[in-house]
């Protein structure tokens, strides 16, 4: 070990086996004259073996059977497509008529910037056709989360921003 | 003086059949689509990652959805899997990222529900109270005794940090050397030093009445 142990640290290196074998013989030499310490390493031992008899408790009540079907059959399941987001928009303040659409794909840690409002009346999205002056009243994220806000545009205008997060949870 | 009580983690690997050697065969299988290999590294590995899963999640159900999300990620993943790092830690870091996530997922749909949750109080007594038996004048055994003790400590990890939480059941549980909990944690070793000291700190705390200090007679 490269740094200077405390007295805590040694003791625990001892008791987890992670010291070289002359720093594990020192301690064990000083534990000869330290009750405390030796109070210290039982109680960890009987934690240890606490910890270890309740964990063989939890695992023998598996079935593994089970456990593995469930496991087999999501990954057998077929790959459902990949939900896009959809829409929902008001185009023009005064029509009422809402349409879904599908917006734009997302990648890994996406965001998709959706400039509604002050657009050119042209889309440049192919699925959707949003006209100037439209509302973002509702956005499905599909299995993801996200948020929408408005940002006011370079020109003073207002924009609608979806952010579509995309996180891929548990993966080192 | 009594027997030492430091043991020697670093053998636990090779002691339990988990070689890692084998462990690469298996991933190579997978790799090239044996399903089988995959049922063999699920046969050998799952019931620790289940182990590992409840100590961090806070019941059976959420353990098992998480060895289960677990290692649908090992399966789909696997192909990324280079062997640089052995195989159980690479599984067991994927068991405690699923779990510490089931848990802030749980949190927040709890935080989330705490107004309705609480209208209904009076009529959930049992609650989480299911993992922690309490143990009657007709049931003094030491079955008995086992399990609320197993509650207590289940109750005493949920207490603690998640990070606290995670080195001293990888620790205590699986048995990882502080090299291996380093890697599975991505911290670096002293870190796992110190969180580990301090979980066992806030451990022998909450569990003070059930630790004594006193030699503990060998099975």
């Amino acid at each position: 070990m490269e740094s200077v142990k405390t007295e805590d640290e040694k003791l625990q290196m001892f008791f987890d086996g992670e010291l070289a074998p002359e720093e594990e013989a020192a301690v064990r030499r000083s534990l000869e004259g330290s009750p405390e310490g030796m109070v210290q390493l039982r109680e960890w031992k009987q934690l240890r073996e606490a910890m270890k008899n309740a964990s063989k408790d939890w695992a023998g009540e598996i079935d593994s059977d089970a456990l593995f079907a469930r496991i087999e059959s999501e990954i057998s399941a077929p790959v459902a497509p990949i939900e896009q987001p959809a829409l929902r928009v008001v185009p023009g303040s005064r029509e009422r008529r809402v349409w879904g659409g599908v917006a734009t794909g997302f990648a890994a840690a996406a965001a998709i910037f959706l400039a509604v409002m002050a657009w050119p009346a042209e889309p440049t999205i192919d699925s959707v056709s949003v006209a100037r002056g439209s509302e973002v009243l509702e956005v499905d994220f599909g299995p993801n989360t996200g948020t929408i806000f408005e940002v006011e545009g370079g020109a003073g205008e207002s924009l609608a921003v979806v952010w579509i997060d995309d996180e891929e949870v548990g993966l080192p | 003086m009594n027997q030492p009580l430091s043991s020697a983690s670093k053998s636990e690997e090779a002691s339990d059949g988990s070689s890692t050697k084998g462990d690469h065969d298996l991933v190579q299988r997978v790799q090239a689509g044996d399903s089988a290999a995959f049922r063999k590294l699920f046969d050998k590995y799952h019931r620790r990652a289940f182990a590992v899963a409840m100590g961090v999640v806070k019941n059976e159900d959420d353990a098992l959805d998480a060895v289960q999300e677990a290692f649908v990620k090992v399966h789909k993943n696997i192909h990324k899997f280079q062997g640089s790092s052995s195989f159980y830690t690479w599984l067991y870091r994927i068991v405690m990222n699923v779990s510490i996530d089931h848990v802030r997922r749980t949190s927040r749909r709890r935080t989330l529900d705490f107004d309705e949750r609480a209208l209904h109080e009076e009529s959930e007594v049992a609650g989480d109270g299911a993992l922690m038996p309490s143990v009657t004048s007709s049931n003094p055994g030491k079955a008995a005794l086992r399990r609320e003790l197993g509650g207590a400590i289940q109750a005493a990890l949920q207490q603690l940090p998640e990070h606290h939480r995670a080195v001293i059941v990888l620790r205590e549980i699986e048995g990882m050397s502080y090299e291996e909990m380093a890697e599975a944690l991505e911290v670096p070793k002293g870190t796992v030093m110190s969180r580990l000291f301090h979980a066992r700190k806030k451990m022998q705390a909450a569990l003070a009445p059930y630790l004594s200090g006193e030699a503990v007679p060998e099975d």
